[in-house]
């Protein structure tokens, strides 16, 4: 067996190897001071960044980016949560099929999503507006909390919910009062995971937004297929980056979760 | 009062009612609009919504018998109102689908009629094309009026012939992207197998105090986004790019490779996002297996190799069988990647749905294609699991 796991372990490091270069090597480009990509690099320089940060483009299509997310990763959590909530008191074999259901904006290629949202919303009348944008947003998110939180329902004891039952307590004082502040750090994972979830979209958005809605993935990916500079580099590393560190923000969050039990 | 071992006695309903925002999203946002592109992808009444008069006309008419007299009035009725709404050139596009040409001759009748208003109808036509003598147009007309047909997937499977290469294709170019999509996605699925499992394996049987950083290490690009993890690799593939210098230095490649727009950079960059979606699932099939398993294998006297190929391997399956699904079912589905890495001939199913709906405006088209990429998506899963089943079958006979 020694034989198969040396074997197996100097495949797996050429794996995390081929996993990780790529990202680490882009890394320093984006301080790159010459004009264009290249590598060994010129010389080091914030240019690039300033010059991201300075741009009218990107920072209208930056403003854009951080509403949409915020409203939908808002609603997202709201939808998510309660849905959460609600299948935990489902019987089993509803929630099954629930779930399915509530798990369909996610199993939906985007593409399909996309296309889909494009006749209905313009049968609504709301193609091109942020309503439009946040309300699709929110949909392809809303699973993703659903299955953070009730991931940690899962490892809650509920029988405090009797409790509060029996001492009268109403649904939404149960859910405010004992709920939310039970589940507050998978409930913020959530959120997380939801705000990159939209602030990463860009197939659902070039389908349903409109010229004046400019968000950053878009921008990035217009630019990323017509010309290509450092500029560009700096985006995709900030987001790198920006997932990255909301990403360890989530780890936390679930190492917290899964030791608070043990805690109280 | 409820039998299941829920966690809440009194008033479900209340309970229930928690469920009622994300229903509502769930079928109205996403159900809803799959519902739409399945419907548009066989169902198309943009012809019928354009000439309802002239339909009506031509009702029970056959194009062996003379036209009905009402019928070129009624054209020229639906032809003046279809081209004052803008509804016109959508059905005329249809139209010429079915028999190319038919869009001029439509749409240049139409200006006309707008131009000669109240002059005699037949003479118009007339001067318009002879083709309105003829009763094939009529028919065209007739059958296009049919919401429901299946003429968008006849152009997916249909021979083209191409101008250009002046020879009949055996297959449109819709259905050369369908089958393109799908070697794609297979290949991307057979490389992340073979580069994800070695790892998985590594992060079960890895030392306690190694774990956690190989997981963290293995799992941190899951999390990246994927737009930026697909604009690394264009920065890296580009020509003279960072690739082509490591490889040139190494003395792998004696000149620039130039592996962006290529299909070898779609499957590298493509292998490269979708490989920890495979990793997962093997890794927690694997870490259900029993150790005891191999070491009783090993103590009967089995080589390390053989444990491995008869005791541990076929256990692992399931997992593989899973990530493999998934990987599978995610590429299919893939836009951006090959949009941004790939050539114009590396282009995948979802790339295609996009640009006829947004530049083309092709609607019914785009549905069928969509409509198609689910079809096989789930036909290549279910495939993939069946495969994977019998590998287990042949496992086990050759133990």
């Amino acid at each position: 067996m020694k034989q198969v796991n040396a074997i197996m372990g100097l495949l797996a490091a050429g794996a995390l190897l081929f996993l990780l270069m790529p990202i680490v090597t882009i890394l320093p480009i984006a301080l790159s001071s010459g004009d264009y990509i290249s590598y060994p690099l010129p010389g080091l320089s914030l240019r690039w960044l300033k010059q991201v940060a300075l741009h009218p483009g990107w920072r209208e299509a930056l403003g854009n980016s951080i509403f949409i997310a915020l409203g939908s990763a808002m609603l997202a959590t709201l939808f998510g949560t309660l849905a959460a909530v609600g299948l935990v008191q489902a019987a089993p074999r509803q929630a099954r099929a629930l779930r399915g259901l509530l798990m369909l904006p996610v199993a939906i290629p985007s593409v399909v999503l996309g296309l889909g949202l494009y006749f209905l919303l313009a049968r609504a009348g709301l193609l091109s507006t942020y309503t439009g944008l946040i309300l699709a947003h929110a949909t392809i998110s809303f699973p993703l909390v659903m299955v953070v939180v009730g991931a940690s329902l899962a490892t809650t004891d509920l029988v405090v919910i009797r409790a509060a039952q029996s001492l009268g307590a109403g649904w939404r004082m149960i859910f405010l009062n004992v709920l939310v502040p039970m589940l507050y750090p998978a409930i913020l994972a959530g959120f997380i995971l939801a705000f990159l979830n939209s602030f990463d979209e860009v197939i659902v958005t070039m389908f349903i937004a409109g010229p004046e809605q400019n968000t950053v993935p878009r921008v990035l990916f217009a630019n990323l297929r017509d010309r290509l500079d450092p500029s560009v580099v700096a985006v995709t590393v900030l987001m790198l980056l920006l997932s990255a560190l909301l990403g360890l923000l989530l780890q936390l969050l679930a190492r917290w979760t899964q030791r608070r039990p043990a805690d109280q | 009062m409820n039998g299941h071992r829920s966690p809440f006695s009194a008033n479900p309903l209340a309970a229930t009612g928690f469920l009622i925002p994300a229903i509502v999203a769930a079928l109205l946002l996403a159900a809803l609009p799959l519902a739409l592109v399945l419907s548009k992808a066989f169902y198309d009444t943009q012809v019928r919504d354009a000439f309802p008069q002239t339909l009506e006309a031509l009702a029970g008419w056959e194009a062996s018998a003379p036209l009905p007299d009402s019928a070129p009035d009624a054209l020229a009725h639906d032809l003046k109102s279809a081209y004052a709404d803008q509804t016109l050139a959508g059905a005329a596009t249809k139209l010429n689908e079915r028999s190319s040409g038919l869009r001029s001759v439509i749409m240049g009748t139409a200006r006309r009629l707008a131009r000669e208003d109240g002059t005699d109808i037949a003479a118009t036509l007339q001067q318009s094309s002879p083709l309105w003598a003829e009763p094939q147009i009529w028919a065209t007309i007739q059958a296009a009026g049919k919401p429901f047909s299946l003429v968008n997937l006849g152009r997916v499977f249909a021979p083209s012939v191409s101008a250009a290469e002046g020879a009949a294709r055996t297959i449109g170019v819709y259905g050369d992207m369908l089958v393109r999509t799908l070697t794609i996605s297979l290949g991307v699925t057979l490389l992340t197998i073979l580069i994800g499992y070695p790892l998985a394996y590594t992060l079960t049987f890895a030392p306690p105090g190694l774990k956690r950083p190989l997981f963290l290490l293995s799992f941190i690009p899951l999390w990246m986004s994927l737009l930026g993890r697909a604009a690394a690799w264009v920065i890296l593939l580009q020509k003279n790019g960072v690739v082509d210098t490591v490889a040139q230095t190494l003395g792998v490649a004696s000149e620039p490779l130039g592996l962006l727009y290529s299909r070898a950079g779609v499957y590298i960059a493509m292998t490269h996002v979708l490989l920890p979606c495979f990793v997962y699932p093997c890794y927690s099939a694997m870490a259900n297996i029993p150790r005891n398993h191999v070491t009783a294998a090993l103590s009967l006297g089995a080589s390390g190799w053989r444990s491995f190929r008869i005791v541990f391997l076929p256990q692992t399956l399931g997992g593989v069988a899973a990530g493999a699904t998934l990987v599978f079912v995610l590429s299919m589905g893939f836009y951006l990647t090959p949009a941004l890495v790939g050539g114009p001939a590396d282009q995948m199913l979802s790339y295609m749905v996009s640009e006829i709906t947004l530049k083309i405006g092709d609607a019914g088209m785009a549905s069928t294609l969509a409509a198609l990429l689910i079809l096989t998506m789930l036909v290549g899963a279910i495939a993939i699991h069946l495969a994977v089943d019998l590998l287990r079958r042949l496992l086990l006979l050759g133990a």
